[in-house]
């Protein structure tokens, strides 16, 4: 990954504190259900301290749909589980986990994919655009002659 | 009258109503001149005389403009202008026929009182009329004077179609105008033709030619050394009150001669009586140039002869010293001591100091003797003629008139002797002369021979006499043209014979320097020339117009404009107008527009250039900007998903 940007870096700190918050929230709120969480969370975690793009923008990325495929289970926890032992085996077991850390390598393989079609299409793009400028300029030292000529003559 | 139907056609008439048919010649007719018959179209059966005009001698200009209306004994020019010959064109003056055969052609011995009736009378009746019009004759002589029939009064011939006097026989001239050149001799005064018909008269009254076995110069010597009369009449007996007339009328000094008027009244004529002073003589002659001098006056014409030597006597002291001891004649010896002691301390003159010094002396010497240069003898109002007999077939005489005009050597000449004619216009011909571009000495002779045609060697079947004239000749010769169809000579000629605007595009074509600017001006003159004085399609000049214009379309910048000018150049050729030709190629505001086009263009073509350059350079920052929005897309489909998610549990 690149190194990031100050802003980039800046911006992950704010990830950074604003997960803090939540952990520290959740923990607050339900100690049992925190600790499941946080093994769901994993990737997207490693993710963020890994993470040398501007902004931590893959971190955030496999953040955000960790969070969406975490949406649910915690949900179903947080009305159907309690104590560590119970929350651990509701909200840790493999098929959960298993499909949230999917999320998470999809968000990863999105940001890693995602970036090779870009600039596929930039490319298409501005060979078009090349295409458009070189016929101009074709045309343009066609009728006004200047290949030989010194236009201010 | 008119079986030819080329003299039949209007168009070849001069002045629409003479035809000059050059298949009959008429070998006495023109005193010398070629003469051909012409036909009056507007009067039955009426035969006239033609006189050929030659392209190397002017005809006599003021004669022409102010004689028209027939006159008693005289062939007067009544009309002048071009005719078609066999091949090409001639000018010819149009005069009432001569009424019998020259006189000369059976010279005999004529009575006194016939003398006096059939040639004194109707001549100097002539010559009255003439003297009235401030014009002179100058060509009588006896192949020129013509009379019908035995008894009959004489009929002077015409002396329009030449220079004055160019063919007359020294005899029959006062020796200080035969001693000039053939065309220098001038207009001289009505008392040349009291000279001149005061010899006519001397022939008839003998039967023969008066000094017939004497070249030019021996005739010339003869009549300074013994006087005109005394030579004329010195092998032959002349009647006495015959004597008393011929006597007056041939002095040496013009002003001795009697006017016409008094030739008319004999009886008043003969109480006259002028006595001329003659020259003093010496004892010992002066040998100068193998002539024996004996007095100033043939002194004079001694140092003409010859100027080299006569630099050298006058430097040495030779002359002065003769005219002291030999002639006498302190004063006159004085004289000639000042001018050549003023000749040593001048610094001015350069190398036209010794000529000057000749041409005072011999003014000094002789005040009748006409202006001596250089070895050439001429009057200033022959200007005209000398111009043209130059430019014809000497070039001396025309450096020697360059060198009249450029030194104000004719000024300085009449200003030596209060009696002198200045020529008036003299200034304006030096002016002319020295005109910058477009002066210089073809111009003076195309504007002082109105009369005579451009010289240049593809005219010489023409008679181009002005613009209209040039204009038709240049498109008939434009096929075959070069780079140019103005060449200097052209060029003087259209100064000349055009007004001032013309003058002002001849001039920037004179001062044009580099091709494309000669070339420019050229053409802009021709379309000066086509537009104002042969307004009519010319299409073989606009093609040869066209063709030089071509090359120049290359400075046009939009190439799709340059091949339409191309193609509408041939077309506007084709109509045969200069000025459309250059209208669509000096379009100054087209062209200002296509140079700012080209402008636009170059800049659009750096601007495209640039742009494709930054496209090759710019594929890492590319891959960092689709990387960041690769991120950013992610980061919004797993925001979007997250909210969704959301969503579905609260609202559930």
């Amino acid at each position: 990954m690149s190194a990031g940007t100050k802003l980039g870096r800046g911006m992950g700190g704010s990830i950074v504190l604003l997960l803090g918050l939540a952990a520290g929230g959740l923990i607050a709120l339900s100690p049992d259900i925190a600790l499941p969480a946080t093994i769901l969370l994993l990737p997207g975690l490693l993710a963020l301290i890994l993470d040398r793009t501007p902004g931590c923008g893959v971190a955030r990325a496999i953040l955000l749909f960790q969070g969406a495929a975490c949406v649910h289970p915690v949900m179903n926890a947080w009305y159907r589980c309690a104590g560590i032992d119970g929350c651990m085996g509701y909200l840790a077991d493999w098929p959960t986990v298993a499909r949230v850390w999917l999320a998470a390598a999809c968000a990863w393989a999105m940001s890693q994919i995602l970036p090779l079609g870009l600039m596929a299409l930039y490319d298409y793009r501005m060979r078009y655009r090349r295409i458009a400028l070189m016929a101009r300029r074709e045309t343009l030292a066609a009728e006004w002659g200047l290949e030989d000529d010194d236009p201010a003559g | 009258m008119v079986d030819d139907p080329i003299l039949a056609r209007s168009n070849t008439l001069i002045a629409g109503r003479y035809a000059v048919d050059t298949a009959q010649s008429l070998p006495d007719a023109g005193g010398g001149l070629p003469a051909f018959v012409a036909w009056d179209r507007q009067v039955s059966g009426a035969r006239l005389a033609a006189l050929a005009v030659s392209r190397d001698a002017s005809p006599r200009v003021l004669a022409l403009s102010v004689l028209g209306e027939p006159a008693e004994s005289l062939m007067v020019p009544l009309a002048h202008g071009i005719a078609p010959l066999a091949a090409g064109k001639g000018y010819f003056v149009i005069c009432s026929p001569p009424p019998g055969p020259p006189i000369s052609t059976g010279l005999n011995l004529w009575p006194e009182k016939a003398l006096l009736d059939l040639v004194l009378r109707p001549a100097a009746q002539v010559l009255d009329y003439l003297y009235r019009r401030k014009l002179t004759h100058r060509a009588i002589r006896p192949n020129n004077v013509f009379q019908p029939a035995r008894g009959q009064p004489v009929t002077l011939g015409a002396a329009w179609a030449a220079p004055p006097a160019m063919h007359q026989p020294a005899v029959f001239e006062s020796p200080y105008t035969a001693m000039c050149e053939a065309a220098g001799r001038g207009d001289g005064t009505i008392a040349d033709d009291v000279y001149a018909l005061g010899v006519l008269l001397l022939a008839l009254s003998s039967g023969r030619l008066p000094m017939a076995n004497m070249d030019d110069a021996a005739v010339i010597r003869w009549k300074l050394d013994l006087g005109s009369f005394a030579a004329l009449t010195r092998d032959m007996t002349v009647p006495v009150q015959l004597a008393e007339l011929l006597r007056g009328m041939l002095a040496e000094d013009p002003d001795h001669r009697p006017l016409p008027a008094q030739l008319l009244d004999l009886a008043k004529l003969r109480g006259r009586r002028v006595a001329a002073r003659p020259p003093r003589r010496s004892q010992t002659a002066l040998t100068l140039n193998d002539m024996a001098v004996f007095d100033s006056r043939t002194l004079a014409y001694a140092l003409f002869r010859d100027e080299k030597r006569a630099i050298q006597f006058l430097r040495n002291g030779l002359i002065s010293q003769w005219l002291r001891r030999g002639v006498g004649d302190a004063g006159l010896a004085t004289r000639i001591e000042d001018l050549v002691r003023n000749r040593i301390a001048d610094t001015k003159s350069g190398p036209l100091g010794d000529p000057l010094l000749v041409m005072h002396t011999i003014a000094v010497l002789n005040p009748r003797m006409p202006l001596c240069w250089r070895g050439f003898a001429l009057w200033p109002d022959a200007l005209a003629a000398v111009l043209a007999q130059g430019v014809a077939a000497n070039a001396i005489l025309l450096a020697v008139a360059g060198e009249l005009l450029a030194g104000e050597i004719a000024n300085a000449w009449s200003d030596q002797e209060p009696w002198r004619p200045v020529h008036p216009d003299m200034t304006q011909h030096r002016r002319l002369f020295q005109g910058e571009g477009t002066g210089g000495l073809l111009r003076l002779f195309y504007t002082l021979n109105p009369l005579l045609p451009n010289r240049i060697a593809g005219m010489a079947m023409g008679w181009v006499l002005g613009m209209a004239d040039l204009m038709h000749f240049l498109e008939s010769a434009a096929e075959k043209a070069g780079d140019s169809v103005i060449d200097p000579h052209t060029l003087a000629f259209i100064v000349a014979r055009s007004d001032r605007k013309t003058e002002t595009f001849a001039s920037t074509l004179a001062g044009a320097k580099g091709a494309a600017a000669i070339k420019t001006a050229e053409l802009v003159l021709l379309e000066d020339l086509q537009t104002r004085y042969y307004p009519v399609p010319m299409p073989a000049l606009a093609k040869w117009a066209a063709a030089r214009l071509r090359p120049d379309l290359i400075r046009w910048h939009n190439r799709p404009r340059r091949e339409a000018m191309d193609v509408r150049l041939d077309a506007l050729a084709q109509t045969g107008f200069i000025s459309r030709l250059l209208a669509v190629t000096e379009d100054l505001t087209a062209r200002a527009a296509d140079i700012a086009g080209a402008r636009l263009a170059s800049n659009e073509l750096l601007w495209i250039d640039a742009e494709i350059a930054a496209m090759d350079r710019n594929g890492t920052a590319r891959k960092a900007d689709s990387e960041r929005s690769a991120q950013a897309i992610a980061g919004g489909i797993g925001l979007s998903v997250f909210v969704l998610m959301a969503m579905s549990v609260l609202l559930r």
